[in-house]
């Protein structure tokens, strides 16, 4: 009895990580799927513009508190995001993806010494405010009420993102430049002011990412990186452009992961490499041949 | 259409369609300076500067192999440290749990990674260049959570990293000698020339030519009944091979492994260095990797060097993609023609 | 014999090709393929060339059955092809692309090919500053080497004027002569194609109208029809 009752909470806790870790995904890879879909570029500062987010949120909790922290951060990046679809991703339109790529690349590695420069290199702790310090009884366990409420931001974030694609014009044609770029145009979209719209919410959506990470994990030079590589491989896997397919993908690689690093370790890991060579190599969507 | 060195064809690599091979006199001199470089040891006797071109010159090494790719096959390797990271884990497993002699640890490592190399090229060299970039960034992630895993902090060190040692002397140096400056220089510097010599042969040959056609026109080159799929693997398998041979030369140097090496951002210095250098020619990226070296000497200590390093990039692509190779030799024309 | 039997390229429920059978003897001349924008054409030549696997159906040269061989053994073993767009090594001479080219086909005269493509004049130079109409002899003349028996052009004369066309069409003729080489072309100019091809396949919306002579499919009503509306 006891030990039944300790693995299904062992399972329930697992899952519920699993999906706090989807939450988080799925808003980090929502905004690089964007970006892809409407610049037809892999921005590879994304892990950087999460990094930011968290440690701007770091120091705006630390002043005003965590609550305002989640409203500015994104509007913060935002402006980050602005100056990246100004100052490279609009220059830059008619270089070839490897080399774009390779630009953002380049950007992050600045951002994130000035990120080093402006607050250390040392890890930083973040505590969850005080509203959501405690844990809420879930069948019998005690669970940590911030991730609950990650999981419910996550949850929140993909309806508002999913209704705003679905019902507003602006969502519409981001919809429609995303999947045919000459049609939209020849509708009459604009579609470097939608770009810039989209580039913008794409970066707040990172910086949301890292405002929401910072008491959840630690905050730290190395997590851009990190995340980096997932959101790439969870857009690419997802269907490049395909804003569904990243946050289903997200998901199943959050699952993966938490489960896979509890019971089978080494799938965790070499399975998404083994799907990301599958997707880029044995069915080149969307790279150079026209968008999924 | 684009511009920049990765879409460059020039099939005939560096030289002009009508150049024969190097006439005696280059050969000759080539060969002094090859000798000459033996003797820097006793031309800088400050062994801070030793040891920054002894790191410089390894990091060179890595580039050549990135710029080798890079140049003929016009794939990037975003996650180089893998290839960087790799033979130095080995090494020191070899060492460690395999409790194999030094010469047969680095064979060990060595053809391993080669093969890993293969095996991974046979699968990744298909994709286009950004995907290809991703996959590898994805591969060195990937080995650099394996190299974390809990259950292999025995054989792999986890955070802390896997420290070597090896008894008694190999090639002639022991394990202290490896770690000093002077004494490393001379294999490093051989290693150097024989790195260089053997990629500038590769590109010269038909196999050279062969790889720019593919990536001038691939499609093309299979309707000329060419194959452009095993070239492309042998290319990779060979980049990486020399890529491996820096790893080893630094893990013979640090007697360390750790998972910063592994790390695309931290031990992905040899991508920048090529950038920056140039991988147009043989030498651009040793160039590149001086002067990053250099740069770390300058900046290292007040961390301005990462975000130098990252302009740099963000530069060189944006302006100049034949890096500083590239500038030299257009002002050494420009040079030429005014007088 | 190039016996095609049953050729489909579909993509979902789109059928670029459907069901296409014909035939074409070998032994010399010229093989027209025409229809109008979108009869899949381009789609034929991908097929026959190993660019694209057919869905359905085979192709055999000789009685050897070629579907899945590619496009390498295809070249290999005497068919070659030019394209639609030119497509040619950037940044170098002529000379070096043909020579580049050859050492796969065992051709050890490249010299003859390029004055019967008429290219002396412009051997030495970059293929990127010659005049398209170069450009495009330089795309067939690879498609020359190494003794194809079967040559494959898509639009050969796109982007040429009439009196071009024609020219080329003549040259064509002369080429398949001399060199006992068959030539399946698939082109725009119905005219030239009436003109001056042996036999000629018909297409439309991916299906095969006719195949025969020229001057029946001239006459043939569903040929006509086809043409309706389009620039014939």
């Amino acid at each position: 009895m006891e030990l039944t009752n300790g693995v299904v909470m062992l399972v329930i806790s697992q899952l519920m990580n699993a999906l706090a870790l989807a939450s988080l995904l799925t808003i980090v890879s929502s905004g690089l799927a964007l970006i892809f879909g409407l610049r037809d570029v892999m921005n590879l500062s994304h892990g950087a513009l999460y990094m930011l987010g968290a440690y701007v949120g770091y120091s705006v909790t630390n002043i005003l508190g965590f609550w305002p922290a989640l409203v500015i951060v994104p509007l913060a990046l935002g402006l980050a995001g602005l100056a990246l679809e100004h100052g490279v991703l609009r220059p830059l339109q008619r270089r070839s993806h490897i080399e774009v790529a390779l630009i953002t690349f380049g950007f992050a590695l600045v951002l994130t010494q000035i990120i080093g420069k402006i607050w250390g290199k040392a890890p930083m702790r973040m505590d969850p405010p005080i509203a959501l310090a405690g844990s809420v009884d879930l069948f019998g366990a005690h669970y940590p009420a911030y991730r609950l409420f990650l999981i419910a931001i996550g949850l929140g974030t993909c309806m508002a993102l999913a209704a705003w694609l679905k019902w507003t014009r602006l969502g519409m044609y981001t919809r429609a430049a995303s999947q045919q770029p000459e049609v939209a145009q020849m509708m009459g979209v604009n579609t470097d002011r939608l770009s810039q719209l989209v580039v913008c919410l794409g970066a707040a959506f990172a910086g949301l990412a890292g405002v929401l990470a910072g008491p959840y994990l630690s905050v730290d030079l190395g997590m851009g990186s990190a995340v980096l590589v997932m959101s790439l491989s969870i857009v690419v896997i997802g269907g490049l452009g395909s804003i569904w397919g990243a946050i289903g993908a997200a998901i199943a690689y959050a699952f993966v992961q938490v489960l896979g690093s509890v019971f089978f370790p080494w799938a965790a890991l070499v399975v998404p490499y083994l799907l990301l060579i599958g997707v880029l190599v044995l069915r080149p969507r969307g790279f150079g041949q026209g968008r999924v | 259409m684009n511009n920049g060195s990765l879409a460059t064809p020039n099939l005939i690599y560096g030289a002009t369609s009508s150049s024969p091979m190097r006439p005696p006199l280059v050969i000759a001199a080539v060969a002094a300076l090859a000798v000459l470089g033996l003797m820097l040891p006793y031309l800088v006797s400050s062994t801070y500067y030793m040891n920054l071109l002894v790191r410089g010159v390894i990091l060179g090494i890595g580039a050549i192999g990135l710029g080798f790719l890079m140049q003929q096959c016009g794939l990037v390797m975003i996650g180089v440290s893998a290839f960087i990271g790799l033979p130095a884990y080995l090494f020191a497993i070899g060492l460690g749990t395999l409790k194999l002699t030094t010469g047969a640890s680095l064979a060990f490592a060595f053809a391993s990674t080669v093969a890993f190399a293969f095996l991974n090229g046979a699968l990744i060299t298909r994709a286009k260049p950004l995907p290809f970039a991703m996959l590898t960034l994805a591969l060195a992630q990937l080995l650099k959570s394996v190299v974390l895993l809990q259950p292999l902090r025995d054989i792999a060190g986890g955070d802390d990293g896997l420290p070597m040692s090896f008894n008694g002397s190999f090639l002639g140096l022991t394990q202290e000698q490896f770690a000093s400056p002077a004494a490393m220089w001379r294999v490093v510097w051989v290693s150097l020339c024989g790195a260089m010599l053997v990629t500038w042969w590769l590109a010269q040959s038909k196999f050279g030519v062969r790889l720019r056609a593919i990536k001038a026109n691939e499609e093309r080159m299979r309707f000329c009944g060419f194959s452009t799929y095993l070239p492309r693997i042998g290319a990779f398998t060979f980049a990486c091979s020399v890529m491996s041979l820096s790893g080893l030369l630094l893990a013979l140097n640090t007697g360390l492994a750790s998972p910063d090496l592994l790390d695309f951002a931290t031990g992905g210095n040899s991508l920048p260095a090529m950038l920056i250098g140039g991988s147009g020619t043989v030498v651009g990226p040793l160039l590149g990797a001086l002067t990053f070296t250099w740069g770390q000497d300058v900046f290292g200590s007040t961390g301005d060097l990462e975000l130098l390093t990252g302009l740099a990039v963000i530069l060189v692509l944006w302006m100049c993609p034949d890096g500083l190779a590239g500038l030299l030799r257009r002002a050494a024309g420009i040079l030429k023609g005014a007088r | 014999m190039l016996r095609v039997e049953q050729l489909s390229v579909h993509y979902g429920s789109f059928r670029a090709l459907d069901d296409v059978s014909f035939d074409v003897s070998l032994t010399g001349g010229l093989h027209g393929v025409i229809g109008p924008n979108g009869a899949g054409k381009s789609t034929l030549m991908d097929a026959l060339t190993g660019r694209r696997l057919p869905t359905r159906g085979r192709v055999y040269i000789d009685g050897t059955d070629v579907t899945r061989k590619s496009v390498q053994w295809r070249r290999r073993h005497g068919m070659s092809r030019s394209f639609q767009r030119t497509s040619i090594f950037p940044g170098h001479t002529v000379r070096e692309q043909l020579s580049l080219a050859a050492s796969r086909v065992f051709e050890t005269n490249v010299d003859s090919i390029a004055d019967v493509m008429g290219l002396r004049d412009v051997y030495d130079v970059c293929v990127d500053s010659i005049a398209y109409g170069y450009q495009r002899r330089v795309d067939i003349a690879l498609a020359l080497l190494g003794k194809p028996r079967l040559m494959l052009l898509d639009e050969p004369a796109a982007g040429l004027t009439g009196k071009e066309t024609v020219a080329l069409f003549e040259h064509l003729t002369d080429l398949v002569k001399e060199r006992n080489l068959t030539a399946i072309v698939v082109e725009h100019d119905v005219d030239a194609v009436f003109r001056f091809c042996n036999s000629i396949t018909a297409l439309d919306l991916g299906r095969v109208l006719l195949t025969g002579a020229a001057h029946e499919v001239r006459r043939d009503q569903r040929v006509i029809t086809a043409y309706l509306g389009s620039a014939a």
